[in-house]
């Protein structure tokens, strides 16, 4: 037996110890809850239904019933739609505001999913979730590989956020380790909405789980450049 | 009377028959349930949660024969759900405070450092295990269950396996130089 398969065989062992029978108490509660409640029809049930009840109403000739059909699902069509315009029109609502004036701090979790590999080419989608709109969405990042080793992968490359309103784009670094532990830094610039303005983050998170939290800043304009290395202390 | 039956005559509003159906496939949807939550309150809850979101919604299964994958796929996203919104969920099973070298008791670490790893993924990436690995379904079956593409079952599931794999050889990297040092 090779490790892998020793490793998947230890794994489906460890997986099938556990509870298999569900809490009778729950199953209860869920049917209680449910004898009392009405299921979820489908708009198709939901119209056909009403049309049933009212089919007396139409006229008696094939064709002038047809008709009369025709005007009620053309009636509720055309009010459907310019019911619903405005909505579609402002789904994502208004463009968020920036600052001009000082960084705003902007934190988060952002959960990282690697959806292709190659041994130096590595794809992931990053979604974001965040209490402010202007980073709030789904983040692309296409890394490669700089350096491995048995113990940390440095991994640079292009990133890019996008939302309703615009985009953030730049370049990514990362460094991980075998334990799942990653960091993170990022500069993106903005696009659209967001033109003029730098999205600065970093994930310092020492848990190894896939959805981390991250810290970072918005800055009106270019974040301030580091201080000269004679400069430092 | 088939399961099939049961839920049709389920979907069509019969309780008696959503009942029946319930008692055979509650055991499963729990098992899926605790074992991406690993904890037994959050898995009632989520178990709860996915029975009436099975009644309400039944109506709108179009294929009975679906009904367990269906079914799965909504405990599952009960599982998520509940996972993003409990701090439970977040909190790391405790350490060992250290390292033991017998067999039996290595085992134990074993299974122990398995824990923790399994906590370190995401509700995402444990739903791919259990439903591969548990329930012993294939990976277009997984990517059925989930609705999702079956390169991302793929992707989930490489990132998962090599992230418990890293946990479970960090532990034994750590054993080893506690064995060497006493």
């Amino acid at each position: 037996m090779t490790r892998e398969q020793d490793f998947e065989r230890q794994l489906a062992d460890w997986l099938a110890d556990g509870p298999n029978t569900a809490p009778t108490k729950v199953v209860d509660q869920a049917l209680e809850q449910t004898a009392a409640r009405r299921q979820r029809r489908g708009v198709g049930r939901w119209l056909v239904l009403p049309l049933e009840r009212v089919g007396h109403w139409f006229p008696a000739h094939r064709t002038a019933r047809l008709s009369a059909l025709a005007a009620v699902l053309a009636g509720i069509l055309l009010t459907s739609v310019v019911v619903s315009v405005p909505f579609l029109v402002g789904s994502a609502g208004p463009a968020p505001t920036m600052d001009e004036g000082s960084p705003v701090v902007v934190t988060g979790t952002a959960e990282l999913d690697v959806v292709d590999e190659k041994p130096t080419q590595v794809t992931r989608v990053v979604d974001i979730e965040t209490k402010d709109r202007r980073i709030d969405g789904q983040a692309h990042q296409e890394l490669t590989v700089l350096a491995q080793s048995a113990d940390t992968r440095v991994l640079h490359g292009t990133m890019r956020l996008t939302n309703a309103w615009g985009s953030w784009v730049g370049d990514v670094d990362i460094v991980t380790y075998p334990s799942g532990e990653e960091y993170e830094y990022a500069t993106l610039g903005g696009t659209k909405a967001y033109e003029g303005f730098t999205y600065h983050y970093a994930i310092y998170d020492p848990s190894a789980g896939t959805v981390r939290t991250f810290e970072g800043a918005i800055w009106p304009d270019e974040p301030p450049a580091m201080p000269e290395p004679s400069l430092l202390p | 009377m088939q399961l099939r039956e049961l839920v049709e005559q389920a979907g069509r509003g019969d309780h008696e028959a959503f009942a029946a159906v319930v008692r055979a496939s509650a055991a499963r949807l729990y098992a899926i349930a605790y074992r991406i939550l690993r904890d037994a309150d959050l898995a009632n809850d989520a178990l709860q949660e996915a029975l009436v979101k099975v009644w309400d919604d039944l109506p709108a299964l179009r294929d009975p024969d679906r009904f367990d994958a269906w079914a799965a796929r909504i405990t599952c996203r009960c599982c998520y759900r509940l996972a993003k919104h409990e701090r439970r969920f977040a909190l790391p099973a405790p350490a060992d405070p250290e390292p033991d070298t017998t067999t039996f008791v290595a085992q134990v670490a074993d299974q122990d450092e398995m824990e923790r790893g399994f906590r370190r993924l995401s509700p995402e990436h444990r739903a791919v295990l259990v439903l591969h690995y548990y329930l012993g379904l294939t990976l277009g079956e997984v990517a059925d269950t989930l609705d999702i593409p079956p390169g991302t079952v793929g992707s989930r599931l490489h990132y998962a396996v090599r992230s418990l794999r890293a946990a479970l050889e960090s532990e034994a990297r750590t054993t080893e130089a506690w064995e060497r040092s006493t």
